[in-house]
């Protein structure tokens, strides 16, 4: 008797009085309520300890030097020989992050039109073909790649034979009113790398300014950027763009092995993603029993509404569970 | 008996409407990889369709109640909630 009492809780049944059918108690509107009650209360003391400590939450951390060995495997795998770590182009990465940060903007070109290139040519680096990749808040250095290797333009820039350096940036801070962490990796080849017959920006672009050349030169594509050289070999470097390092980023590694830049907050997406996958699984899981039950019995009926609820929250859970804590351009 | 029959025809074609509608969103959140924001407004797009869907089911069978309402509403709020805090908070 207690043990079929305690069932009622969870599965449909007839009243035993009035013989009309009854959702499991754990099911009723006001079980329901409580649980997006309980879920409304996690969400607001996440929110409060993000805010106010997010040490709590715990960090994880990764580096530029990870991102440059998981890039240099998956060259590896396809058949293409390893990239070299650049220290300018670490410079130029390290800029472009910083930049991102003063500048409070997330794209290839700044609002103010500064192309990724400029960073490239600013520190130094003379470049015949040049690219980039853009990561933002992804946990682990696995994902960035990941990340990358799954979109067709950031992944023929991994793979581009063309290139025959790479510097990396990972930086955390405030982008956009959050707290983050961006990946910057810049890819290049030196002038000096590739036997030259003639100048190419005197082949092909003859004698227009600097700035009309990298837009002659950028090759756009969807996410991920590519550019072929807007110098030729003896062409003067023009003087660096105004890229400030005095942005809100609160941390920064490069290629060399200078410790994991540590990304705060990060497991909260984790720890989040659970959160949500334990509710609404739960709730799902009552939907789907409620179903599984009322198709045995015919005495029970499947509600109606129960086939909706279990879709959307059939989607929902999708979502959860599919969702990637970062976004790559 | 000829009402019990245009129910179930309408049982049917409001679920495969639904659930047609919510594999679109599914299809459209696999597309949004890496993108959370473009992701949260499928998951929007498909609670607000999943409010209007079960209004007019729920008309067309006659048997809309306040009850019956709230618990769609609580059921949307708690997949808006927790899509929010994964995908946007």
């Amino acid at each position: 008797m207690a043990a079929k009492k305690f069932a009622h809780h969870f599965v449909p049944h007839n009243h035993e009085e009035t013989g009309s059918q009854h959702r499991g108690h754990a099911l009723e509107n006001r079980a329901l309520f409580a649980y997006l009650l309980i879920f409304a209360i996690t969400v607001s003391g996440f929110w409060l300890i993000r805010v106010g400590a997010p040490q709590i939450l715990g960090s994880a951390s990764y580096s530029a030097e990870q991102i440059i060995a998981l890039t240099n495997i998956k060259r590896a795998e396809n058949g293409l020989p390893s990239l070299s770590t650049n220290n300018k182009l670490i410079s130029a990465a390290r800029a472009k992050s910083a930049d991102m940060f003063s500048n409070n903007y997330w794209a290839h070109f700044s609002p103010k039109g500064t192309a990724p290139w400029s960073f490239i040519t600013a520190s130094g680096y003379r470049y015949i073909f040049a690219g980039e990749n853009l990561a933002r808040d992804f946990n682990d250095a696995q994902s960035v790649v990941n990340a990358w290797m799954n979109s067709s333009s950031h992944r023929s820039n991994l793979l581009d034979k063309n290139f025959k350096e790479i510097g990396v940036s990972v930086s955390g801070g405030k982008l956009e009113g959050k707290e983050g962490v961006l990946v910057v990796q810049m890819f290049g080849t030196a002038v000096s790398q590739v036997p030259t017959k003639r100048p190419l920006a005197e082949a092909e672009l003859g004698e227009s300014t600097k700035e009309e050349q990298e837009k002659l030169s950028v090759l756009p594509s969807p996410s991920g950027i590519t550019a072929v050289a807007d110098i030729s070999p003896n062409q003067n470097i023009g003087e660096p763009d105004n890229i400030t390092s005095e942005g809100s980023f609160t941390q920064e590694n490069d290629g060399f092995g200078g410790g994991a830049a540590t990304v705060l907050a990060s497991r909260q997406f984790s720890i989040s993603k659970i959160v949500s996958l334990i509710l609404v699984g739960f709730v799902f899981f009552l939907f789907a029993l409620e179903v599984a039950v009322a198709g045995k019995k015919r005495s029970l009926q499947i509600k109606s509404s129960t086939l909706a609820h279990l879709g959307i929250l059939a989607l929902t859970l999708f979502a959860v569970w599919y969702a990637v804590s970062g976004a790559v351009i | 008996m000829k009402s019990e029959k245009l129910n179930k025809h309408l049982d049917k074609l409001a679920h495969v409407f639904l659930y047609a509608a919510l594999m679109l969103g599914v299809v459209a959140i696999y597309f949004s990889r890496f993108n959370s924001t473009r992701q949260f407004l499928v998951v929007l797009l498909m609670i607000v369709f999943y409010l209007i869907w079960g209004q007019v089911y729920h008309y067309l069978k006659r048997d809309v109640s306040q009850k019956l309402m709230l618990e769609y509403l609580i059921i949307a709020l708690l997949s808006l909630l927790s899509a929010y805090f994964v995908l946007l908070s």
